[in-house]
């Protein structure tokens, strides 16, 4: 009876056993092969991935190679406040990461406070260095998801010409704009499966695009340069009280910018702080009345077209002189004075004089081919064309306001790029600040080169006005506080009376200085503006120093000699 | 004794007899079994290895990141000027009495001597080694 009371037992046991696996087969069987179609989807979603792989956005370099904008992975620092309440934690955890972070404890303390919450950011982009420092501490409750964010190690240097991209990592101002494009990069792709551990199954990753990094853009402005152009602006501003100042380096013969700076500037790295006025790049954004600095300009038309001589002189009329019954002034008065005087003592009515024996067409047109009234067509997004009304809008004073740099506003690019085609022999070049884009792969995919926009003046006539120019800088011209020890400079100072409510004011100028070195063999153009500058407000007193601040470091740092490069260094580059 | 003795009969009366070719399928399928639990084990291992060596390989990525930017900063005038300041260092350039200028042909001639003397050093060094 027993055994077969056992025997009954397990087979009812066999029988469950038997009935449970045939039960699961079954369903198992149904499952795979059934007609399930959603089940089987459900399956497939959860299974498989796909992900975008995001590519780096590319580099910015100077000319010397220095890293101006980078890619940097970064972490943002987030808390889970119900955690850390419950765990009794809230003071420590919040000590710890004000400490780690730098941000104040009160303001921690409120995110970590906050029962009920979840998930409360503590702070955003925190670079490899401090998330280390943080993961370091193990601190429950808080963890790190990753992002990127761009950074600028020279943060405020360059700042206009860089410009930034913002945290969708769209570039927003600057090279960051313009090149957005080649900046930007193309993203990759992957597509796989994962495990029930959610890890990803390798064999089963079907498709896997790589990530194609930005190119990298090398600029011509070298930092060294910029550093010192940067220095003297600001020591300008500072010593003067001015609103503004703004100013631009050009390799005369080859048209690449070394320096580019405007103030005031801002910090890249703390973009969203700044004031709209701070992002306006007073270089190519801003037009002003250039003043005097634009009788170079007429004198070399004349000087052209033949109408004027050397030895020609010109009656200045002891500084006041009515033309079609309004009066001209010059700030000091003169009476007979060479063509080459009325440019060194910077005579409005001699230069008007030559202006009306050049005639209205022709100024126009020599005004038009120094590429005045329309954009220079540098590689940065925002630049102004300036305004050169059309002949056909002048009234009868147009041609003796043009000279002295009235009835008309230019960018500072144009007139470095005016003054640089007075150097060299004529050639107006576009200026350029993009020297070469590299891929990811380091090949070429732009370099930039010499362009010639075109030829306004003749090389005997270029030559005529280098040694003009030179005599301003002499002693007795107005810019005799530009000259360098060792080297011939050639300039001109300009001082402009600002257009405040429709009326020129003697109270608000723009003092400017536009010249070039060696005077002989130019190699170096350079123009600076000061924006309201106070006590003093000349040209000559207080843009025609910052020339020399600037010119005579960089002269040493580039190694110029004084007479020039004996032969063609930058076709060498 | 005698239901053992009986048992032991049946179980040799009912042995199953295993033919070579059998033995053979059978270990071949063992192998490839083996094989391909093998292979899964080893594909495991070395995606488990890939991804530890991508977080590495990001990680050294991150690290060279931070680094350069730190490199950057730490190189930029301005920073340059600070450290400088620090450590009472006053730096100007030198006046033009104090740098001699060599012209281009004298400059030329340099370099080509340079140049020869490197030749001649590239010449006599294997000699050198001989010996």
């Amino acid at each position: 009876m027993t055994d077969r009371r056992m025997l009954w037992r397990m087979a009812l046991i066999v029988l469950v056993v038997v009935g449970a696996w045939t039960g699961l087969a079954v369903r198992l069987t149904f499952l795979h092969l059934g007609p399930n179609e959603s089940l089987k989807e459900r399956v497939r979603k959860i299974r498989h991935f796909e992900r975008e792989l995001v590519a780096g956005r590319g580099r910015i370099h100077d000319a010397s190679g220095a890293t101006l904008a980078l890619d940097l992975d970064t972490k943002d620092v987030i808390v889970d406040p119900q955690r850390v309440l419950e765990n009794g934690q809230a003071q420590a955890v919040a000590r710890q990461l004000s400490v780690a972070l730098g941000i104040p404890l009160d303001k921690v303390e409120s995110r970590v406070n906050r029962p009920g919450r979840r998930y409360e950011y503590i702070k955003k982009y925190v670079r490899h260095d401090q998330f280390e420092q943080i993961e370091r501490m193990k601190l429950a409750g808080v963890f790190m998801e990753d992002s990127s964010a761009r950074y600028y190690p020279h943060d405020a240097m360059l700042c206009h010409v860089i410009g930034f991209a913002n945290l969708a990592s769209d570039g927003c101002a600057g090279i960051e704009l313009k090149l957005d494009k080649e900046l930007k990069g193309t993203s990759g792709i992957l597509v796989s499966k994962r495990d029930g551990r959610r890890h990803e199954v390798y064999r089963l990753r079907t498709v896997e695009i790589a990530a194609e990094s930005g190119c990298d853009v090398h600029l011509t402005v070298d930092v060294h340069v910029q550093y010192v152009v940067e220095q003297a602006l600001q020591n300008v501003v500072h010593e003067h009280n001015a609103k503004s100042a703004w100013a631009v380096v050009q390799e005369v013969k080859t048209g690449r910018i070394l320096a580019m700076a405007s103030l005031p500037s801002f910090s890249l790295n703390e973009y969203r702080s700044m004031h709209e006025d701070q992002l306006l790049n007073r270089v190519i954004g801003y037009t002003y009345e250039p003043g005097s600095t634009m009788k170079a300009a007429v004198i070399a038309a004349a000087f052209n077209e033949g109408v004027v001589t050397e030895s020609m002189m010109v009656d200045c009329e002891r500084g006041t002189w009515f033309y079609r019954r309004r009066p001209l002034r010059d700030f000091h008065p003169y009476g007979l004075l060479s063509v080459p005087d009325v440019l060194k003592k910077s005579s409005n009515i001699g230069t008007a004089k030559l202006a009306l024996l050049l005639g209205e067409e022709r100024l126009d047109t020599y005004l038009r081919a120094f590429g005045l009234g329309r954009r220079t067509g540098i590689e940065l997004p925002g630049e102004e064309s300036g305004i050169l009304h059309a002949r056909k809008n002048w009234d009868s004073l147009t041609i003796t306001r043009l000279p002295m740099g009235h009835a008309l506003s230019v960018t500072a690019l144009q007139m470095v790029a005016m003054y640089s085609a007075i150097a060299n022999d004529g050639k107006l070049l576009r200026p350029r600040i993009v020297d070469l884009v590299t891929n990811a792969g380091g090949e070429a995919i732009y370099r930039s080169e010499v362009e010639i926009v075109g030829t306004p003046i003749r090389p005997e006539t270029s030559r005529i006005m280098r040694r003009l120019l030179k005599r301003v800088a002499d002693q007795g011209g107005t810019a005799r506080r530009a000259r360098i020890e060792g080297y011939d400079v050639a300039g001109k100072t300009g001082t402009a009376e600002k257009v405040i409510n429709g009326q020129y004011t003697k109270h608000a100028n723009i003092a400017s200085f536009a010249g070039f070195l060696p005077a002989n063999n130019p190699e170096l153009c350079i123009l600076i503006v000061v924006d309201e500058p106070h006590k003093f407000h000349t040209g000559g007193r207080v843009a025609a120093p910052v020339f020399k601040e600037i010119a005579e470091q960089i002269v040493r740092y580039l190694g110029i000699p004084p007479g020039g490069w004996e032969y063609p260094m930058y076709a060498e580059k | 004794m005698a239901r053992r003795t009986r048992k032991n009969k049946r179980k040799r009366g009912n042995g199953v007899k295993l033919h070579a070719p059998m033995i053979a399928v059978l270990a071949l399928a063992a192998t490839v079994f083996i094989s391909y639990l093998w292979l899964c084990g080893r594909c495991e291992y070395l995606g488990t290895r890939i991804r530890k060596l991508e977080g590495e390989y990001k990680r050294c990525q991150r690290r060279v990141q931070t680094e350069e930017s730190h490199w950057s900063r730490m190189k930029s005038p301005g920073n340059i000027h600070i450290y400088l300041s620090r450590h009472n260092l006053s730096m100007s350039w030198p006046d033009e009495g104090h740098i001699v200028r060599i012209p281009i042909e004298e400059r030329r001639a340099f370099d080509i001597g340079t140049r020869q003397l490197d030749f001649d050093l590239a010449q006599t060094q294997p000699e050198h080694q001989h010996d």
